[in-house]
């Protein structure tokens, strides 16, 4: 892992970051020192150094931003971006690397990591787009379906989600000349999403049908295993990815009973990725910015969490963006795109409107990613790699007051955001060995540990003790 | 748990040491204090960021803030108390404390 910088610009960041140390109490404790704008969605509760915003740090253009067909990215349009003859010899290594990793147990690709990968992605609900049709409505049970105002049911759906499983949730309003247009246009499977004046939704072989009325999108982050994921680009880190969904599929199917159950609708992911574009919803409700990863970056687990979301006809009281200085932080940081064993993140230090390829979405200035090389390592390793969610500074367990500092410094001002940065390098330098599929961490200690939480997760990262 | 094990020895041990210069009539000036007091700070903060890190799996990220911070303090505290040794060598004075 490279520094780049100088011993000159070190002692300079150095030099500021002391400054740092006067002011971040400031940030951490109060609002006087940086006008701060702390307000409390009547949901979430927040790190206090988070800000809420108008708009998202991210500039969004959206009248050039045009409704996306989801199938377009690499997950559906792979083979056609890099030829059939290409995919051939790529799959040929997968299976080839991965038999001849298991046969050799090279760390983190053993039976045992095949064996929990496999077993993970096992007893989720049924995913699916409508609602159940078996659920206990107020109809069925003669009573008036439930009224109160969106911020009570906001206050509602989020107490119910935490206890479900969720991490953060926000709320987005959906108005058609802006948000509407991150409902996908096509679903994984082509099917078009349509969006029409009727009273219920339905579903057939060609398109799903969201009634106008369900106006509001409930957005949610389901955290990773940070341990897991830094064993990254192995199986067994590849298994939190899976883990989160599997979760996520459960999560989902409760959450479409709760709401038919208040007499509402839920229209959920009909499979993974589905129905809009989750990055952005996350970044709408406030769950967090986006990042050099071009993918949603949280204050409380960094990047290392998968995002989710459901559209609803219950009144819902919109969260507002957040501002926690990462987006900035980025610019500067760079560090995932230097771990990037396939170069495939962008290395600007300004987010650009110019995508890279027809798996990107134009309308929003960021940090453009070469989705093709990403998706070609992650045959040759046989697994979704995840290496630069693992480089990431905001990416870690946030128990040591260092990170506390980082962060509230970090969302105070963007000028000690290099020194941050070199600390980081010197506490988090880099994979020992970094060849092809070998692990950031050691995945047989990963086995040793008996004391890691349930599922790798600090639940309450970020929320006040409980 | 540890914090206020940590918090009562601080305690004790800076109620002893100010009893301590005044009875052995030592010339204690204010920034000597205030070194004294910013050496405890940074070892406080080495050692919360030590058993953090140690906390969160990181044992070298662990290493390397004990140092960053731990070296620092030790540096600040000789001094403190060099430059009561030294001067205390020169000339006896009379206590600021
Ligand atoms: S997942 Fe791996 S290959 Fe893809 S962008 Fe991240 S580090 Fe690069
Ligand atoms: S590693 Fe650095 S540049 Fe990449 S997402 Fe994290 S903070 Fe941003």
């Amino acid at each position: 892992m490279s520094m780049n910088l100088t011993r000159r610009e070190l002692l300079k960041d150095l030099g500021l970051l002391g400054a740092g140390i006067t002011l971040a109490p400031a940030s951490i404790v109060g609002n006087t020192v940086f006008d701060w704008d702390n307000e409390q969605t009547p949901a979430l509760s927040r790190p206090s150094w988070v800000r809420t915003a108008d708009k998202p740090t991210m500039e969004i253009d959206w009248e050039k931003m045009q409704r996306y067909s989801e199938w377009r990215t690499t997950r559906g349009s792979f083979v056609e971006y890099v030829g059939k003859e290409r995919d051939d010899r790529l799959t040929k290594l997968q299976t080839e690397n991965l038999d001849r990793w298991l046969k050799q147990n090279k760390p983190g690709y053993t039976l045992k990591d095949r064996a929990l990968g496999v077993a993970t992605g096992q007893g989720s609900g049924a995913q699916g787009f409508l609602p159940p049709k078996d659920a206990t409505t107020p109809e069925k049970l003669g009573v008036p379906k439930w009224t109160g105002s969106p911020e009570d049911a906001a206050r509602m759906v989020t107490a119910a989600m935490r206890h479900l499983g969720a991490g953060t949730i926000g709320f987005v309003q959906l108005d058609t000349n802006t948000t509407e247009k991150l409902i996908y246009a096509q679903d994984p499977d082509k099917k078009e999403m349509k969006i029409a004046d009727v009273d219920l939704p339905s579903e057939d072989d060609k398109t799903r049908v969201i009634p106008k009325k369900a106006r509001w999108v409930i957005a949610w982050t389901i955290p990773m295993s940070q341990e897991t994921m830094k064993t990254a680009p192995t199986v067994l880190c590849q298994l939190t990815t899976g883990l989160t969904y599997t979760l996520n599929r459960s999560l989902q199917l409760r959450l479409q009973y709760f709401l038919a159950g208040l007499g509402y609708l839920g229209l959920g992911e009909a499979s993974t990725n589905a129905l809009g574009i989750s990055p952005a919803f996350g970044t709408m409700a406030g769950l967090g910015e986006m990042s050099r990863l071009n993918r949603l970056m949280t204050p409380e687990w960094g990047p290392i969490t998968r995002v989710f979301k459901m559209v609803t006809d219950l009144p819902l009281a919109p969260t507002k963006p957040i501002n926690a200085g990462m987006f900035e932080f980025c610019k500067v940081c760079k560090k995932c795109a230097d771990f990037c064993p396939s170069k495939a993140l962008s290395f600007d230090t300004e987010p650009t409107w110019q995508v890279r390829g027809p798996w990107n979405n134009p309308g929003h200035k960021a940090f453009f990613e070469d989705s093709t090389k990403c998706r070609a390592y992650w045959r040759q390793v046989g697994t979704n790699c995840g290496l630069c969610f693992t480089a990431c500074p905001f990416g870690t367990k946030n128990h040591a007051f260092f990170h506390e500092f980082r962060n509230a410094l970090a969302s105070a001002t963007p000028v000690f955001d290099g020194a941050l940065k070199a600390v980081d390098d010197w506490i988090n330098p880099g994979p020992a060995n970094p060849e092809l599929g070998n692990p950031f961490k050691d995945p047989e200690a990963w086995w040793r540990r008996t004391d890691l939480p349930i599922f790798g997760i600090n639940t309450s990262s970020g929320l006040s003790e409980i | 748990m540890m914090w206020l094990i940590l918090g009562l020895i601080i305690g004790a041990g800076g109620w002893w040491l100010v009893s301590w210069t005044r009875a052995r009539k030592l010339g204690v000036r204010w920034y000597e204090w205030l070194l004294g007091a910013l050496a405890v700070a940074l070892a406080l903060l080495a050692i919360q960021n030590y058993t953090a890190f140690l906390r969160e799996m990181e044992p070298y990220a662990a290493s390397v803030m004990l140092a960053l911070l731990g070296v620092p303090g030790l540096i600040l505290a000789a001094l403190a108390v060099f430059l009561v040794w030294w001067r205390g060598r020169k000339s006896p004075t009379k206590s600021t404390a």
